[in-house]
Protein backbone atom coordinates (compact mmCIF):
# COMPACT_ATOMS: atom_id res chain seq x y z
CA UNK A 1 0.00 0.00 0.00
CA UNK A 2 1.54 3.66 -0.74
CA UNK A 3 1.98 5.78 2.07
CA UNK A 4 -0.24 9.41 1.54
CA UNK A 5 2.38 12.13 1.14
CA UNK A 6 1.84 15.25 1.95
CA UNK A 7 3.44 19.11 0.74
CA UNK A 8 4.81 21.52 2.85
CA UNK A 9 6.05 24.67 1.42
CA UNK A 10 8.69 26.96 2.90
CA UNK A 11 8.99 30.84 2.62
CA UNK A 12 11.09 30.87 -0.13
CA UNK A 13 8.16 28.50 -2.09
CA UNK A 14 10.39 25.14 -2.31
CA UNK A 15 7.89 22.17 -1.87
CA UNK A 16 8.77 19.64 0.36
CA UNK A 17 6.70 16.31 -0.53
CA UNK A 18 6.61 14.14 3.23
CA UNK A 19 5.16 10.69 4.30
CA UNK A 20 2.18 12.23 6.58
CA UNK A 21 3.12 9.87 9.17
CA UNK A 22 6.56 11.65 9.56
CA UNK A 23 4.82 15.24 8.98
CA UNK A 24 2.21 14.35 11.92
CA UNK A 25 4.86 14.54 14.31
CA UNK A 26 3.89 18.24 14.29
CA UNK A 27 0.47 18.76 16.27
CA UNK A 28 0.03 21.80 13.75
CA UNK A 29 0.22 19.99 10.79
CA UNK A 30 -1.78 16.95 11.88
CA UNK A 31 -4.52 19.54 12.37
CA UNK A 32 -3.97 20.95 9.44
CA UNK A 33 -4.16 17.84 7.39
CA UNK A 34 -7.74 17.10 8.63
CA UNK A 35 -8.52 20.29 7.83
CA UNK A 36 -7.85 20.85 4.71
CA UNK A 37 -6.20 17.38 3.41
CA UNK A 38 -5.13 17.60 -0.39
CA UNK A 39 -4.19 21.18 -0.07
CA UNK A 40 -0.55 22.18 0.00
CA UNK A 41 0.42 23.58 3.27
CA UNK A 42 2.48 26.97 3.56
CA UNK A 43 4.76 27.60 6.39
CA UNK A 44 5.51 31.10 5.47
CA UNK A 45 7.92 31.48 8.79
CA UNK A 46 9.73 28.82 8.05
CA UNK A 47 12.83 28.83 5.65
CA UNK A 48 13.79 25.88 3.69
CA UNK A 49 17.32 25.14 5.66
CA UNK A 50 14.99 24.82 8.92
CA UNK A 51 12.08 23.53 7.14
CA UNK A 52 14.74 20.44 5.64
CA UNK A 53 16.34 20.12 9.01
CA UNK A 54 13.21 19.77 10.66
CA UNK A 55 11.97 17.07 8.22
CA UNK A 56 15.24 15.01 8.58
CA UNK A 57 14.60 15.00 12.53
CA UNK A 58 11.18 13.73 11.96
CA UNK A 59 11.69 11.41 9.64
CA UNK A 60 14.44 9.86 12.06
CA UNK A 61 11.78 9.78 14.73
CA UNK A 62 8.74 8.66 13.03
CA UNK A 63 6.90 5.68 14.57
CA UNK A 64 5.91 3.35 11.91
CA UNK A 65 2.92 1.00 11.94
CA UNK A 66 3.80 -1.96 10.17
CA UNK A 67 0.71 -4.18 10.90
CA UNK A 68 2.26 -5.86 14.29
CA UNK A 69 1.76 -2.92 15.98
CA UNK A 70 3.78 -0.07 16.95
CA UNK A 71 7.38 0.24 16.00
CA UNK A 72 10.22 3.05 16.08
CA UNK A 73 12.61 3.02 13.14
CA UNK A 74 15.29 3.40 15.41
CA UNK A 75 16.22 1.92 19.37
CA UNK A 76 15.72 4.49 21.66
CA UNK A 77 19.38 4.29 22.55
CA UNK A 78 20.33 4.66 19.06
CA UNK A 79 17.63 7.43 18.94
CA UNK A 80 19.68 9.61 21.61
CA UNK A 81 22.84 8.88 20.31
CA UNK A 82 21.08 10.30 17.12
CA UNK A 83 19.87 13.59 18.50
CA UNK A 84 23.17 14.47 19.89
CA UNK A 85 25.04 14.53 16.65
CA UNK A 86 21.67 16.14 15.17
CA UNK A 87 21.90 19.42 17.27
CA UNK A 88 26.00 19.65 17.56
CA UNK A 89 26.15 19.95 13.86
CA UNK A 90 24.08 22.78 14.60
CA UNK A 91 25.48 26.44 14.72
CA UNK A 92 23.64 28.93 17.14
CA UNK A 93 21.61 30.89 14.83
CA UNK A 94 20.09 27.99 13.00
CA UNK A 95 19.68 26.21 16.35
CA UNK A 96 17.52 28.90 17.65
CA UNK A 97 15.61 28.64 13.93
CA UNK A 98 14.69 25.28 14.78
CA UNK A 99 13.81 25.86 18.42
CA UNK A 100 11.54 28.15 17.23
CA UNK A 101 10.14 25.94 14.44
CA UNK A 102 9.87 22.94 17.09
CA UNK A 103 7.59 25.56 19.18
CA UNK A 104 5.56 26.69 15.86
CA UNK A 105 5.01 23.38 14.82
CA UNK A 106 4.55 21.72 18.14
CA UNK A 107 7.00 19.40 18.35
CA UNK A 108 7.94 18.19 21.94
CA UNK A 109 10.65 16.23 21.41
CA UNK A 110 12.39 18.27 19.12
CA UNK A 111 11.67 21.09 21.28
CA UNK A 112 13.12 18.90 24.15
CA UNK A 113 16.29 18.38 22.30
CA UNK A 114 17.12 22.31 21.34
CA UNK A 115 16.29 23.15 24.86
CA UNK A 116 18.67 20.85 25.61
CA UNK A 117 21.68 22.03 23.47
CA UNK A 118 20.87 25.78 24.91
CA UNK A 119 21.24 24.39 28.42
CA UNK A 120 24.31 22.68 27.79
CA UNK A 121 25.57 25.59 25.65
CA UNK A 122 24.87 28.12 28.83
CA UNK A 123 26.73 25.13 31.12
CA UNK A 124 29.76 25.16 28.88
CA UNK A 125 30.37 28.68 29.17
CA UNK A 126 32.82 29.86 32.22
CA UNK A 127 31.01 32.49 33.44
CA UNK A 128 28.55 35.55 33.31
CA UNK A 129 30.40 37.11 30.37
CA UNK A 130 31.55 34.14 27.99
CA UNK A 131 27.27 33.35 28.19
CA UNK A 132 26.94 37.00 27.32
CA UNK A 133 29.10 36.85 24.26
CA UNK A 134 27.86 33.43 23.23
CA UNK A 135 24.26 34.62 23.14
CA UNK A 136 25.39 38.47 22.22
CA UNK A 137 23.73 39.53 25.28
CA UNK A 138 24.44 43.18 26.30
CA UNK A 139 25.18 43.65 30.09
CA UNK A 140 23.38 46.15 31.92
CA UNK A 141 24.50 46.09 35.44
CA UNK A 142 26.59 48.22 36.96
CA UNK A 143 29.18 47.01 39.10
CA UNK A 144 27.42 48.39 42.19
CA UNK A 145 24.58 46.42 41.07
CA UNK A 146 26.78 42.76 40.07
CA UNK A 147 28.46 43.07 43.77
CA UNK A 148 24.97 43.54 45.14
CA UNK A 149 24.04 40.39 43.48
CA UNK A 150 26.86 38.49 44.00
CA UNK A 151 26.31 39.20 47.95
CA UNK A 152 23.14 38.15 47.76
CA UNK A 153 24.24 34.94 46.57
CA UNK A 154 27.63 34.41 47.85
CA UNK A 155 29.12 32.11 45.04
CA UNK A 156 32.37 32.39 44.16
CA UNK A 157 33.82 35.30 42.13
CA UNK B 1 17.75 31.06 43.52
CA UNK B 2 14.48 32.30 41.45
CA UNK B 3 14.51 33.78 38.38
CA UNK B 4 11.65 35.47 36.03
CA UNK B 5 12.75 35.26 32.83
CA UNK B 6 10.53 37.68 31.30
CA UNK B 7 12.68 38.00 28.53
CA UNK B 8 12.82 41.93 28.29
CA UNK B 9 16.63 42.02 27.32
CA UNK B 10 17.96 45.11 26.33
CA UNK B 11 19.24 44.59 22.82
CA UNK B 12 22.55 45.14 21.13
CA UNK B 13 22.49 47.43 18.14
CA UNK B 14 22.65 44.52 15.83
CA UNK B 15 22.28 41.65 15.63
CA UNK B 16 19.50 40.89 18.30
CA UNK B 17 20.37 38.52 21.17
CA UNK B 18 19.57 35.40 19.80
CA UNK B 19 17.90 33.77 23.44
CA UNK B 20 15.53 37.17 23.01
CA UNK B 21 13.66 36.21 20.21
CA UNK B 22 12.00 32.99 22.30
CA UNK B 23 8.77 33.47 24.33
CA UNK B 24 9.40 33.39 27.56
CA UNK B 25 7.93 29.84 28.32
CA UNK B 26 10.37 28.36 26.38
CA UNK B 27 13.19 30.47 27.68
CA UNK B 28 12.12 29.10 31.24
CA UNK B 29 12.50 25.56 29.28
CA UNK B 30 15.98 26.10 28.11
CA UNK B 31 17.11 27.66 31.71
CA UNK B 32 15.35 24.47 33.56
CA UNK B 33 17.82 22.23 32.35
CA UNK B 34 21.01 24.37 33.36
CA UNK B 35 22.01 23.25 36.78
CA UNK B 36 21.91 24.92 39.60
CA UNK B 37 25.60 25.30 39.81
CA UNK B 38 25.73 27.59 37.01
CA UNK B 39 22.33 29.94 38.28
CA UNK B 40 24.70 32.41 40.14
CA UNK B 41 26.90 33.07 36.14
CA UNK B 42 23.01 33.47 34.56
CA UNK B 43 21.98 35.76 37.28
CA UNK B 44 24.83 37.93 36.32
CA UNK B 45 24.08 38.01 32.56
CA UNK B 46 21.27 40.37 32.00
CA UNK B 47 18.86 42.47 34.20
CA UNK B 48 15.60 40.50 31.98
CA UNK B 49 16.74 37.69 34.02
CA UNK B 50 14.75 38.45 37.47
CA UNK B 51 14.08 36.10 40.67
CA UNK B 52 11.34 34.24 40.30
CA UNK B 53 9.57 31.06 41.53
CA UNK B 54 8.78 29.94 38.21
CA UNK B 55 11.68 27.87 37.33
CA UNK B 56 11.72 25.90 39.93
CA UNK B 57 8.26 24.99 39.31
CA UNK B 58 9.17 23.98 36.17
CA UNK B 59 12.69 22.63 36.82
CA UNK B 60 10.28 20.59 39.22
CA UNK B 61 7.76 19.62 36.50
CA UNK B 62 10.49 18.51 33.67
CA UNK B 63 12.29 16.47 36.59
CA UNK B 64 15.80 18.51 36.72
CA UNK B 65 15.70 19.47 40.54
CA UNK B 66 18.78 18.46 42.03
CA UNK B 67 19.73 17.46 45.73
CA UNK B 68 22.09 19.82 47.31
CA UNK B 69 24.33 18.91 50.90
CA UNK B 70 24.16 21.90 52.36
CA UNK B 71 26.55 22.36 56.01
CA UNK B 72 25.63 24.73 58.69
CA UNK B 73 28.54 25.23 61.04
CA UNK B 74 28.44 26.99 64.02
CA UNK B 75 31.47 28.79 65.53
CA UNK B 76 31.13 29.77 69.44
CA UNK B 77 31.37 33.92 69.82
CA UNK B 78 30.73 34.33 66.18
CA UNK B 79 27.18 35.92 66.00
CA UNK B 80 27.01 34.54 62.57
CA UNK B 81 26.70 31.25 61.69
CA UNK B 82 28.48 29.57 58.20
CA UNK B 83 26.46 28.22 55.47
CA UNK B 84 28.21 26.27 52.64
CA UNK B 85 26.40 24.52 49.92
CA UNK B 86 28.00 21.24 48.53
CA UNK B 87 28.00 21.31 44.43
CA UNK B 88 30.19 18.53 42.82
CA UNK B 89 30.57 21.14 40.37
CA UNK B 90 31.80 24.95 41.40
CA UNK B 91 32.42 27.50 38.82
CA UNK B 92 35.81 29.43 39.20
CA UNK B 93 36.26 27.64 42.60
CA UNK B 94 38.33 25.12 43.41
CA UNK B 95 36.90 23.45 46.09
CA UNK B 96 33.25 22.04 45.87
CA UNK B 97 31.81 23.77 49.17
CA UNK B 98 30.65 27.42 48.10
CA UNK B 99 30.00 29.59 50.93
CA UNK B 100 26.26 30.66 51.04
CA UNK B 101 24.82 33.93 53.35
CA UNK B 102 27.37 34.25 55.62
CA UNK B 103 25.78 37.65 57.21
CA UNK B 104 22.62 35.45 57.81
CA UNK B 105 22.07 36.26 61.48
CA UNK B 106 20.73 33.04 63.34
CA UNK B 107 21.03 32.67 67.54
CA UNK B 108 22.69 29.82 67.54
CA UNK B 109 21.02 28.41 71.20
CA UNK B 110 17.30 28.05 69.25
CA UNK B 111 16.89 28.09 65.97
CA UNK B 112 16.30 25.00 63.44
CA UNK B 113 16.01 24.75 59.59
CA UNK B 114 13.74 22.69 57.43
CA UNK B 115 14.11 22.37 53.55
CA UNK B 116 10.94 23.58 51.17
CA UNK B 117 11.49 23.55 47.47
CA UNK B 118 13.93 25.88 46.52
CA UNK B 119 14.28 27.58 49.99
CA UNK B 120 15.58 26.09 53.20
CA UNK B 121 13.55 27.95 56.27
CA UNK B 122 15.65 28.84 59.19
CA UNK B 123 13.46 29.12 62.15
CA UNK B 124 14.46 30.88 65.65
CA UNK B 125 12.98 32.26 69.31
CA UNK B 126 12.70 35.87 68.62
CA UNK B 127 10.01 38.01 66.96
CA UNK B 128 11.04 39.04 63.27
CA UNK B 129 9.50 37.02 60.63
CA UNK B 130 10.77 37.34 56.66
CA UNK B 131 10.25 34.85 54.04
CA UNK B 132 12.44 33.35 50.87
CA UNK B 133 14.91 31.06 50.14
CA UNK B 134 17.52 31.20 53.01
CA UNK B 135 15.80 33.53 55.02
CA UNK B 136 15.25 33.70 58.39
CA UNK B 137 11.96 33.65 60.75
CA UNK B 138 12.35 34.06 63.76
CA UNK B 139 10.90 31.50 66.30
CA UNK B 140 11.47 28.60 67.96
CA UNK B 141 10.67 25.34 65.43
CA UNK B 142 10.10 24.45 62.14
CA UNK B 143 7.99 21.55 60.89
CA UNK B 144 7.04 20.13 57.31
CA UNK B 145 3.84 18.82 56.55
CA UNK B 146 2.38 18.18 53.16
CA UNK B 147 2.55 21.42 51.18
CA UNK B 148 2.87 24.01 54.24
CA UNK B 149 5.58 24.73 56.63
CA UNK B 150 4.51 25.59 59.97
CA UNK B 151 6.59 27.55 62.33
CA UNK B 152 5.84 26.87 66.44
CA UNK B 153 7.27 28.80 69.23
CA UNK B 154 6.27 28.07 73.16
CA UNK B 155 3.73 30.64 73.74
CA UNK B 156 1.32 28.27 71.31
CA UNK B 157 1.35 30.62 68.46
CA UNK B 158 2.36 29.56 65.08
CA UNK B 159 3.11 30.87 62.02
CA UNK B 160 1.91 29.01 58.20
CA UNK B 161 4.68 29.50 55.18
CA UNK B 162 2.69 28.74 52.02
CA UNK B 163 5.37 28.39 49.28
CA UNK B 164 2.72 28.69 46.66
CA UNK B 165 1.70 31.86 47.72
CA UNK B 166 4.68 32.72 48.95
CA UNK B 167 3.24 34.06 52.32
CA UNK B 168 3.23 33.48 56.23
CA UNK B 169 0.05 33.44 57.97
CA UNK B 170 -0.34 33.30 61.66
CA UNK B 171 -2.62 30.39 62.67
CA UNK B 172 -3.54 28.81 65.91
CA UNK B 173 -2.01 26.63 68.44
CA UNK B 174 -3.53 23.52 66.67
CA UNK B 175 -3.26 25.16 63.50
CA UNK B 176 -0.31 22.25 62.99
CA UNK B 177 -1.62 18.77 63.41
CA UNK B 178 0.87 16.09 62.16
CA UNK B 179 -0.28 12.77 60.19
CA UNK B 180 -0.51 9.73 62.03
CA UNK B 181 0.52 6.27 60.27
Amino acid sequence: MSKKMIVLKSSEGVSFVVEEAVARQSKIISFLVEEFPDRELPLTNMTSEILRKTIEYCKKHVVEDDGGGDSSSSSSGDLKEWDVKFVAEIDQPRLMDLLMAANYLDIPSLLDVTCQKVADTIAACNDEKEIRATFNIENDFTEEEVEAIRMENQYPI
Amino acid sequence: MWWNCTNKWKKSSSPPCALSLLPDDILLNCFASVSKSDHASLSLVNKGLLLSPELYQVRSLMGCTENCIFLCLSIPLDPFVRWFAFYPKALNNPGRLVPIRPHLYQPQEASSAVAYGCGIYIIAAGGTVQYGPYSSVMHESVVREGKKVFSLNGKGTSLVYIPREGIWRKGKSDAYRPRRG
